[in-house]
């Protein structure tokens, strides 16, 4: 691995960037600093990445960016694992140097990271327990099954599926790329009783449950049987 | 006329069995007590029950021209009772004869 002079022209495939920035938006006050910087007024922020892991420029925060600094190395056989080796040695070699992480790589901390497509939010029954219903749940449900294709009730929501018969669920609907609505059953707060008023409606005693056009299809076994057998597609996404 | 004396002796299993193989004349009856598999998750941790997931494979003429919800709920009707008395899951394979024969289409 080689360092260059930070005014190198030449575009390597596979870069690491230690950036120190300054930015001048009132929107990162949740950063942690440097200690010399906050002194001087100004908000700073480094970060140590594989180049393949940071969208730069696209998924900056808002407001200037200003680099104080720009360290560059270049890896000579491109891999995976020589990257993610020379990324561990330069972190290390900072956290020794400072004691501790770079702040924009702090775990939670998603600024420099490409964004991930956005999931569709569960569906909710009840706009919450705090409300009183005017309709049985149970016509909720008929409702919500009625006004959309495919509904899978869940448990635990579609972006974290907590058990494995609904993982697997999940798993199929978007494998086939299915466009469908969840319901998290678990959900006390907006889905109050929804587990029991579901298995009377259904006359299915488990979950998760797989709704088409306002019937049910069934659980986990069948759905994963019609994935077998190439079916979803077919009857989900006409 | 009402055993229930005796059989709450009876194992869930033993007792599963019998009622499937008595309604449906199921011609291949296969369960495996799975529980130890779920015996990590929230709700289970609480309870000290045993038997309370299951995987069933079961082949009966009775399934003909079922639709696989239909075919389920059957066999989930005939074990109300022990989905109310703590059997939590039951994973069903339910064919029909002909579907399990080799060169069946």
């Amino acid at each position: 691995m080689m360092d260059q002079p930070e005014n190198c022209r030449r575009k390597p495939e596979f870069m690491l960037f230690m950036i120190r920035l300054v930015t001048f938006s009132s929107l990162d006050c949740r950063v942690i600093l440097l200690p010399l910087l906050w002194r001087t007024g100004n908000r700073c922020r480094s970060f140590v990445a594989p180049s393949s892991g940071i969208d730069f420029f696209h998924s900056s925060p808002k407001g200037n960016i200003e680099a104080l600094s720009l360290r560059v190395g270049v890896v000579d056989e491109p891999d995976r694992e020589a990257l993610t080796q020379a990324w561990k040695s330069w972190m290390e070699e900072y956290i020794k140097v400072s004691g501790k992480v770079p702040p924009g790589n702090e775990s939670g901390n998603v600024t420099w990271t490409r964004p991930q497509p956005k999931k569709k939010p569960d569906l909710r029954l009840t706009p919450g327990r705090h409300v009183q219903l005017t309709v049985p749940l149970e016509e909720l449900v008929d409702k919500l099954v009625k006004e959309n294709k495919v509904v899978a009730f869940i448990k635990g929501s579609r972006s974290a599926p907590l058990r494995g018969f609904s993982q697997k669920v999940i798993g199929i609907l978007e494998k086939e790329g299915v466009d469908y609505e969840s319901v998290n059953v678990l959900d006390e707060d907006y889905n109050y009783g929804l587990r029991e008023t579901l298995k009377q409606y259904s006359n299915w005693p488990t979950f998760p449950q797989i709704f088409l056009n306002g019937e049910l299809v069934g659980g986990c076994d069948i759905l994963t049987s019609m994935f077998e057998k190439g079916e979803v597609a077919g009857l989900f996404k006409n | 006329m009402s055993f229930r004396g005796t059989t709450t002796l009876l194992s869930r299993a033993t007792r599963i069995k019998s009622k499937l193989q008595s309604s449906l004349e199921a011609t291949v009856l296969e369960l495996d007590d799975v529980s130890y598999q779920h015996a990590g998750h929230a709700a289970m941790k609480e309870s000290s029950e045993k038997e309370t997931h299951f995987n069933l494979k079961i082949v009966s003429d009775k399934f003909e021209g079922q639709s696989l919800v239909k075919r389920h709920r059957m066999v989930y009707d005939l074990l109300s009772d022990e989905l109310q008395s703590g059997l939590h899951a039951l994973s069903i394979v339910a064919k029909t004869p002909k579907e399990i024969t080799p060169h069946a289409k």
